[in-house]
């Protein structure tokens, strides 16, 4: 088990500082320069090299979303790329977990238009 | 909704989820909902004998009336609430089912053209003088009108403007087609009275078993109000005779709480002009019993404890069919209930 934790951690860091890296160069620019992105998000700049190396794990989920803010990303999947779930989505799953269960084993081999209308609150309306 | 309570549908059911915080509990691990799903089934005949219960063939793909791509009357889009499409006389049934730690009860009102499928009066949110509900997890089912003891009459889809829905039968016209739910949580006293037995039978039991896993953790088991019709829009008409239980309620009408309750709308719109209005074909025409009978399909059966009654509002209610139609339902006549 341990074995395995360590193999999916070092996924997660050769997956995620490649991808943020990535996108932050096609950015381009001075103003997405490396140093300058650190900065913007309030982190140390060695440590956002060693980060898009993959020299070290994902930040927080806090820097994880400013990281995402800054670079014009979807919250959500940046996070899933690190290996996390946003705390809203933990939040909500853990809150109703038979439900959500029920619903991800449901779709999980559906196709994407299929999956976009999964779950739904519905209102009441006049009548 | 505030108080955490919400309704939601994935896709093929929908699911009156109620929040626990408000018997004191802890949401995350005792949130509970009464689901309810409408199951696609076969025409029994109206040949005046009772029938065994129909099988499903699946459920009916659910879809909000308010998303985006359904082109649908203005009319049906303002009731919010979900759809699904039905062929003109094309019969369903009811599934209804707890999830839960507790299989907490959950009390259902259910109506068809504002018309009470268990009572046969006016739809009404409030509590009547008798049973007008159902009670969850007790009644697993429902497949049509209460209008005998013992048995009901199967629910039936028709086009609205051709009278033939009890709507139109009890009310004199057809303004409202469709079906109407009204799910009921216990007063929080009642759902905490139950809570604390089960956990107190669980501690017993655990204390009971010298084999008992000393981690175990018993709390994870734990508009149409103008006259005109939608053309596309479907009511319910009583079909055949089925023998089904309309269980009485267990606990009594001081249990339940309706400030409390949650509705929902289910407009039914005719499967012919589904593909115009959604973009999406709709599911496969129903089959006959006859057909059914001829793949070898099974017939079902559930007497329950105590029948609350027919209602008299269903007495008289004329046949669905005519002789034509009634001839493509023939079944063999092994098949049918012999009355008591």
């Amino acid at each position: 088990m341990l074995k395995s934790s360590v193999y999916y951690i070092l996924h997660i860091m050769t997956k995620f500082g490649p991808y943020i890296k990535q996108k932050r160069e096609q950015l381009g620019g001075k103003s997405n320069s490396l140093r300058k992105v650190a900065e913007d998000v309030n982190i140390e700049p060695s440590y956002l090299s060693k980060i898009e190396r993959g020299l070290v794990a994902p930040p927080g989920e806090e820097a994880i979303t400013r990281i995402a803010h800054r670079l014009n990303l979807d919250k959500d999947i940046t996070l899933a790329v690190a290996g996390k779930i946003s705390s809203d989505l933990h939040e909500a799953i853990t809150r109703r977990p038979e439900l959500f269960a029920r619903l991800i084993r449901a779709v999980v081999n559906q196709p994407e238009d299929k999956m976009v209308k999964i779950v739904e609150e519905i209102k009441d309306g006049e009548w | 909704m505030g108080n955490g309570d919400a309704i939601y549908t994935d896709s093929y059911s929908v699911s009156f989820e109620f929040d626990a915080t408000r018997y004191g509990y802890d949401s995350e691990i005792l949130s509970h909902s009464l689901d309810v799903s409408f199951e696609r089934t076969v025409r029994v005949p109206e040949d005046g004998q009772d029938h065994w219960l129909p099988p499903t063939f699946g459920s009916f793909e659910l879809t909000a009336t308010d998303s985006g791509p359904l082109r649908l009357p203005q009319g049906i889009k303002k009731r919010r609430g979900v759809c699904f499409p039905i062929y003109e006389h094309e019969a369903l049934w009811f599934d209804l089912s707890i999830s839960g730690p507790f299989r907490l009860p959950v009390a259902l009102k259910v109506a068809a053209g504002k018309v009470n499928a268990v009572s046969g009066k006016p739809w009404t949110e409030d509590p009547a003088d008798e049973q007008d509900y159902l009670v969850a997890p007790h009644q697993p089912w429902l497949d049509g009108f209460n209008s005998g003891d013992d048995v009901i009459r199967q629910f039936v889809a028709t086009e609205l403007g051709k009278s033939e829905s009890v709507e139109s039968h009890l009310t004199g016209g057809e303004v409202w087609g469709g079906i109407q739910l009204l799910a009921i949580p216990m007063k929080p006293e009642y759902y905490r009275s139950i809570i604390e037995t089960a956990l107190q039978e669980a501690e017993s039991t655990r204390d009971l078993n010298q084999n008992a896993d000393p981690d175990l953790d018993i709390s994870a088991e734990m508009d149409m109000c103008c006259s005109m019709i939608p053309p596309t829009s479907m009511g319910l008409g009583a079909g055949g005779k089925i023998r089904q239980t309309i269980e009485q309620d267990p606990y009594g009408v001081d249990q339940w709480d309706f400030t409390r309750a949650q509705r929902l709308f289910v407009s039914m719109i005719n499967a012919d002009q589904w593909e115009r209005i959604s973009g999406v074909r709709p599911h496969p025409s129903p089959i006959t019993p006859a057909e059914y009978n001829g793949s070898g399909g099974h017939w079902y059966h559930f007497d329950g404890k105590d029948d609350i009654g027919p209602s008299p509002e269903f007495d008289g209610l004329p046949p669905l069919l005519g002789p034509e139609e009634e001839q493509a339902l023939h079944i063999p006549a092994f098949l049918r209930r012999t009355p008591d």
